[in-house]
């Protein structure tokens, strides 16, 4: 396989082609933040918290969805860029929500790691209150919309892992919402199969187990490498 | 029981700007893993911190102080503040009380880093690192020369305070 | 003419009471009123949550006693669930109320009402706080703070952590004692006896120093709402409701929590935050009742553990009977935190403790749900409708200190008609009015946070509102 050599953060490093610029980062001990990408799943570019600069111009990209081309230069730790990811969550954290204090997922919520990790202390946006539903007509799980941010890995882990495809998205903008099937409660899913691997997707609070209490709502991120590891080596490592 | 040896208290709250410069460095401190220290983060004292404070020989306490003008390192004695106000406890006020209770006080003392900034939010203090190594070097220092010559304890204050939690 | 002199606790937080008094022309005392201008809108920003979600957020009610909420919560959660939960799961939870009661109770008597009681109620106010208390009485206060922390370690073992802790869940709990911490508090309950034993000791010296403020410090008939177990003994987690008249006499007993909107009004006044709840039969205001420590020990027939209930003989025999004077809150409360050591010495004896059989699961199997218990301050009820689903459509909770409130009321005026001669207050008797609701030991920051004293901003104003003068007290000088 063809290897393209690149430097990030002025460091030279190598790549196999075809690799994404956060594959080659995290394969070089860099760290990216990220929040819509999810190993193993398709990637979608969704939420823009992997933007790197790219070039001398310092081109803004998504290094989960850019791939390494010889002699490309990147940035991933700029002033410029750290203002960006923090003002990206600070936007999620005003569209819908987001009250940690009472959440099922509250201290095990990447939305929440990722506000302390960028140094989040402060919304310097209006919040918009959006008036949300919460749906618990599953049996086992619940979906609440206000902690939602959008980052379809619920869609992507049951269109491609489970391959039923429960979940999709309807409307655009502040009107998009994850819906199930035909936009009916996920209790009258006629596809779903109640695996939960959304459950186990979904970085926030938005999908969890019905019952769940404050704080309760701890994912098992494992879970999916064992069963994509399964699914594609034939392997059972437990 | 046993005296364990230093206790090394930061005070402060983590959303209040510069006041979190105290527990900055306990939490420095506590990545050292000095031997015989024991290390506790807070965002306020309380009066069973005394309960605490009992089991050891040694306490620093590490707090931010918006009137200071560089990072100091003080003995500390009971005296001073009695009174209490509001639910704001004061390391002097909890040796006093630890002082009306048991009879005794461990050696104490106070390392206070200059505030600035006391506003809703994370420190953001561009000399912020600075002081907190200065002040874990200033403690690092401290119990060091403390320990070269250890402080000879008499068995009366040995055993004053003991007799609980066994 | 008449005046109006109004006392107003200036707090830096959340919890805001004022006291407003009103001279006639004279310069006696007419009336006095206690409010509570403390609006949060729980009851609202529940709706449409999940079920499993409501312990969690109604623990935030209070940061002082968040643990009655998440039982009364969770109780009217499992209705709702319609299960009954295992037998280690109700020890635990019982446990843990019970941890709360002595934290609370021993952070009511030995901070905050200690130092008026000991050093006197007209004593230099520097001194008259913790550390009066510490140097006059070394032993009463360092056992207090030990006694308080023992509860909050319990509550640690149990919660994980201290404020709100969410480790009691619909249908259970979220987790068993570990042996290792179950060793640690048996080897700490001695020394936990012995401190409020002593502090009993003291208690009975002081009623008798204190003739005048028995007399005046809430003095007056009323009923006495709580909980009884079987056979009417003190309970403090389940049973059923009695009510009591202030000679003793049974008014009504066995309730059922559940149906608490049948026999408990809920009045509503334009000068106060907090609903003032009635006895119904009664009528308002003559259905006025106290709960909490006093109200408990009047209604109940025995406490079931033999230090405490030793205690309470003696106690009725001080008292005469059933206690009319809310002065008598913290000798009751002494007792309390007795009856609950004991009675944690029994649990953590017991093997089902680190059970692992400790959470029931079930759907949504009932639409209303009403939990009750027994928080330190009182009789607590939680009351939810759901829809099908389990999300909350309408939440109602009646908490302890809105059902002393017109008792409360009361306490003030009776003292401020009692010491108070003219628009000039000396110290010593703002202490005593601000003493008399502290009895209670109300829900409200202001009454606890200043561990001293409260700040205190009194307005003397003529009755057309024209401001006559200003005394204010800061809790720092
Ligand atoms: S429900 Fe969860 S996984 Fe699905 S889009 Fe929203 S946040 Fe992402
Ligand atoms: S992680 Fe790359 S856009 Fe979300």
């Amino acid at each position: 396989m063809a290897v393209r050599t690149l430097t990030i953060n002025e460091k030279l490093v190598s790549a196999p082609e075809g690799a994404t610029i956060l594959q080659a980062a995290r394969e070089n001990g860099i760290d990216i933040p990220t929040l819509c990408q999810l190993d193993g799943l398709s990637t979608v570019g969704a939420c823009r918290l992997c933007l790197v600069e790219v070039g001398p111009s310092g081109r803004l990209q998504a290094a989960c969805v850019t791939q390494v081309a010889e002699e490309m230069v990147v940035r991933t730790e700029t002033p410029k860029l750290r203002e960006y990811r923090k003002m990206i969550i600070e936007l999620l954290l005003t569209e819908r929500n987001h009250v940690c204090a009472v959440c099922v997922a509250n201290h095990h919520c990447e939305l929440q790691d990722l506000a302390v990790k960028l140094g989040v202390d402060h919304v310097r946006f209006e919040y918009l209150h959006p008036h949300l539903a919460v749906d618990v007509s599953h049996e086992l799980f619940g979906i609440d919309h206000n902690r939602c941010v959008l980052c379809t890995r619920c869609v992507r882990i049951c269109d491609e892992i489970e391959g039923v495809h429960t979940w999709d998205v309807s409307g655009r903008g502040t009107n998009a919402r994850i819906i199930s099937d035909l936009n009916q409660p996920w209790g009258e899913s006629p596809t779903c199969t109640s695996c939960g691997k959304c459950v186990q997707a979904c970085p926030t609070g938005a999908i969890f187990r019905q019952g769940s209490t404050v704080a309760e709502m701890e994912k098992d991120r494992q879970r999916l490498r064992f069963l994509l590891t399964a699914r594609e080596k034939r392997e059972w490592l437990v | 029981m046993e005296k364990k040896t230093w206790l090394i208290i930061g005070i402060g709250n983590e959303l209040a700007g510069d006041d979190a410069l105290g527990r900055q460095v306990v939490e420095s401190l506590a990545k050292k893993a000095l031997p015989g220290v024991q290390i506790l983060s807070l965002p306020q004292l309380t009066p069973e911190m005394t309960e605490h404070l009992r089991c050891y020989e040694q306490v620093i306490f590490v707090d931010a102080d918006v009137s200071g003008q560089e990072v100091a390192l003080r003995p500390l004695a009971s005296e001073g503040i009695r009174q209490p106000f509001s639910h704001l406890w004061s390391p002097q006020a909890i040796l006093a009380l630890l002082e009306m209770t048991t009879g005794s006080v461990p050696q104490a003392w106070l390392a206070t880093l200059p505030a600035r900034d006391l506003g809703f939010g994370k420190s953001r203090n561009e000399f912020g690192a600075e002081l907190v190594a200065e002040a874990v070097r200033l403690i690092e220092v401290l119990i060091e020369s403390q320990t070269a010559t250890p402080r000879h304890l008499d068995e009366a204050t040995r055993t004053v305070g003991s007799g609980t939690s066994k | 003419m008449s005046r109006r002199i109004i006392i107003d606790p200036v707090t830096r937080i959340e919890g805001h009471a004022k006291i407003s008094i009103f001279l006639d022309d004279s310069g006696s005392v007419a009336d006095a009123w206690f409010h509570v201008a403390e609006y949060r809108g729980f009851e609202k920003f529940c709706e449409g949550r999940p079920l499993a979600e409501m312990a969690g957020i109604t623990a935030r009610v209070c940061g002082i006693c968040p643990v009655s909420h998440l039982l009364a919560s969770v109780k009217a959660a499992d209705r709702i669930l319609a299960v009954s939960i295992p037998p280690a799961a109700v020890k635990l939870r019982r446990l843990l109320n019970l941890a709360q009661i002595v934290q609370s109770h021993a952070l009511s008597f030995f901070h905050l009402s200690a130092p008026d009681l000991l050093l006197g109620f007209d004593s230099e106010p520097t001194k008259r706080n913790i550390f009066g208390l510490a140097s006059s009485d070394p032993e009463t206060a360092r056992g207090g703070i030990r006694l308080r922390q023992f509860g909050q370690e319990i509550i640690e073992a149990l919660g994980g952590q201290k404020i709100h802790p969410a480790w009691v869940a619909p249908g259970g709990v979220r987790g068993p004692l570990s042996a290792e911490r179950r060793t640690y508090l048996q080897g700490r309950l001695p020394e936990a006896i012995s401190t409020v034993q002593r502090a009993l000791g003291l208690m009975k010296q002081l009623l008798d120093r204190y003739p005048e403020e028995t007399q005046s410090f809430g003095n007056f008939p009323t009923l006495f709402l709580g909980l009884v177990g079987p056979e009417g003994v003190w309970e403090h987690y389940d049973g059923f409701l009695r009510i009591t008249d202030s000679t003793g006499n049974i008014v009504a007993d066995g309730l059922d929590p559940a149906r608490y909107q049948d026999f408990l009004g809920e009045a509503v006044e334009t000068w106060s935050y907090l609903k003032s709840p009635y006895y119904k039969p009664l009528g308002y205001p003559d259905g006025i009742y106290r709960v909490g420590p006093l109200a408990r020990l009047n209604i109940c027939s025995r406490l079931d553990t033999p230090l405490a209930d030793r205690e309470l003989s003696e106690y009725r025999q001080r008292v005469g009977g059933a206690a009319t004077s809310s002065f008598y809150y913290h000798y009751a409360r002494l007792i309390e935190i007795l009856t609950s050591l004991e009675r944690i010495g029994r649990l953590l004896d017991d093997p089902d403790v680190l059970s692992l059989r400790y959470r029931a699961r079930a759907g949504i199997n009932q639409l209303e749900g009403v939990g009750c218990s027994e928080a330190p301050r009182g009789t607590l009820f939680h009351h939810y409708l759901v829809n099908e689903d389990g999300l909350i459509q309408k939440v109602n909770l009646l908490i302890a200190t809105g059902q002393n409130n017109l008792a409360m009321n009361r306490t003030v005026a009776q003292i401020a008609k009692h010491w108070i001669r003219g628009p000039d207050i000396p110290e010593g008797v703002l202490n005593r009015i601000e003493a008399g609701i502290r009895a209670f030991d109300p829900c409200l920051s202001c009454s606890t946070h200043a561990l001293g004293r409260m700040p205190l901003v009194i307005e003397v104003r003529d009755s057309r509102g024209t401001l006559l003068g200003t005394r204010r007290r800061d809790a720092t000088s």
